[in-house]
């Protein structure tokens, strides 16, 4: 199935990468454009074990760190921990596409703001809270409603619905 | 009896002729009865005519409509896509305006900069993270676009070059927690450093190297210094809205906020090269 394929991975990430420097820059004023990245690696690792979801984080962390040209490694490092984590709780949480991948993408947005300002932060670019703060509110509806919508948009689905639907 | 019934025919119109010219006659000499006479027929017909005549207005119209109606149904089609058309020129024609207002003003920074080398370039992206702000450009160093250069709009600076590929190049807004610019107050010639303040709010902070007293106040320009190794003096960075004392207590730091809106950048002009030692002149009123 295409959507366990790394070079998969690769091409959505770089395909909503270019849609964060590009479409959404021009939708979003400075400050407040949101990360197509970040709903995609919560949608891919949503049906993955948690080493190959923490390998989707990283790498959609990567590219997006080589499209943002700063501080390569800060997104990588956080996604990955992402990608671990979303896919470590997929298997405690009810299976529902919608409600609880919304949920998950959401509170996602806001840690990783929280996680990527401190590191900024020690990296020696002190920001103020108002960074982080005031455009969390679209951040976080931002993930509320495009992880599930990606997930239906690429007809992600678990591994052992896509083993049934092969045998068959 | 023979006689009147075989010349009946020419016996009665005789008759008929003789009968309208003695009424012709009469009438002549009492027209006022005569109209009076009509008048009454008339006022008692005429609630019928009356009708009458509505009624065969509206069976016309009616009648008309229904003849119209394929017509009509053209025309409102013709009509709606003369309408689609129109305003879609109009949504075109502002778009132009607004290109033609934007090529204005730099063709203005142009000819004001006429020694210094300029060249335009189209932004195509901007950085996908919150916490920096980089802007991708569509010409890079087989235009002759080298790092370090400063990149100018009418209104004031936008930033400088920090990278360049062969064909697009990465320009470091000032509002990036990175930049640094050094400034100067037109007023009191107070000189500092401009740094961006967060991409959110969309302001700068100028600190300045010296603590006197009113050094800076709300209000003032803030200019390019000239000191830093990329830009010239006299370039316009901002205005300051609000001064506070540095934590320390020994430094003035401005909050200062800049003329360029930063999202609505489209074209650029990256200063290629300028005479040593010239200040930029003043550019303000961006289109004359």
């Amino acid at each position: 199935m295409w959507q366990y394929r790394w070079w998969v991975w690769v091409l959505l990430f770089v395909a909503a990468a270019l849609l964060d420097v590009s479409l959404l820059a021009d939708v979003f004023p400075g400050g407040y454009v949101p990360d197509l990245v970040l709903p995609l690696v919560v949608a891919l690792a949503f049906f993955e074990t948690p080493p190959r979801g923490a390998m989707i984080g990283a790498l959609g962390g990567l590219i997006l760190d080589l499209t943002a040209g700063r501080l390569i490694g800060l997104n990588m490092t956080v996604y990955a921990g992402v990608g671990f984590f979303v896919a470590s709780i997929q298997s405690k949480v009810v299976r529902d596409p919608v409600f609880v991948p919304g949920l998950i993408g959401a509170g996602m947005e806001a840690v990783v703001r929280i996680v990527e300002w401190v590191l900024v932060a020690l990296f020696g670019f002190p920001l103020p809270p108002s960074v982080f703060f005031q455009p969390l509110p679209v951040f976080v509806l931002f993930g509320l409603f495009a992880t599930p919508g990606i997930m239906g948009l690429l007809h992600l689905r678990p591994r052992h619905e896509v083993d049934i639907h092969l045998k068959f | 009896m023979d006689f009147l019934y075989r010349y009946r025919r020419p016996i009665i119109t005789v008759l008929l002729v003789a009968v309208l010219s003695a009424l012709l006659s009469y009438t002549a000499r009492l027209r006022h009865q005569v109209l009076t006479l009509s008048s009454l027929l008339t006022t008692v017909t005429a609630p019928v005519a009356d009708g009458l005549t509505v009624a065969g207005n509206r069976v016309g119209l009616a009648v008309g409509t229904v003849g119209q109606l394929f017509v009509l149904r053209q025309e409102v089609l013709r009509l709606k896509s003369e309408v689609l058309l129109l305003h879609t020129m109009r949504l075109e024609l502002q778009e132009v305006e607004a290109d033609n207002n934007q090529l204005r003003s730099l063709l203005f920074v142009k000819q004001k900069l006429g020694s210094w080398k300029l060249s335009a370039a189209t932004v195509i992206g901007r950085n996908p993270e919150t916490w920096f702000d980089t802007l991708t450009l569509n010409e890079g160093s087989r235009s002759g676009i080298r790092t370090g250069m400063p990149v100018i709009v009418p209104q004031g600076v936008v930033g400088r070059i920090v990278s360049v590929a062969p064909t697009t190049s990465q320009v470091l807004l000032l509002l990036d927690p990175a930049s640094g610019v050094g400034a100067m107050d037109v007023r009191s010639r107070a000189a500092g450093v401009v740094v961006g303040q967060d991409p959110v709010t969309g302001k700068l902070k100028f600190q300045l190297f010296s603590n006197q007293p009113g050094d800076v106040q709300p209000g003032d320009a803030i200019i390019t210094s000239g000191f830093s190794h990329y830009f010239p003096k006299g370039l316009l960075l901002g205005e300051v809205s609000r001064v506070t004392t540095g934590p320390s207590g020994l430094t003035q730091i401005a909050t200062v906020i800049p003329q360029v809106n930063f999202n609505q950048i489209e074209t650029v002009m990256v200063v290629e090269g300028h005479p040593a030692g010239e200040a930029a002149p003043p550019l303000r009123g961006g289109v004359p």
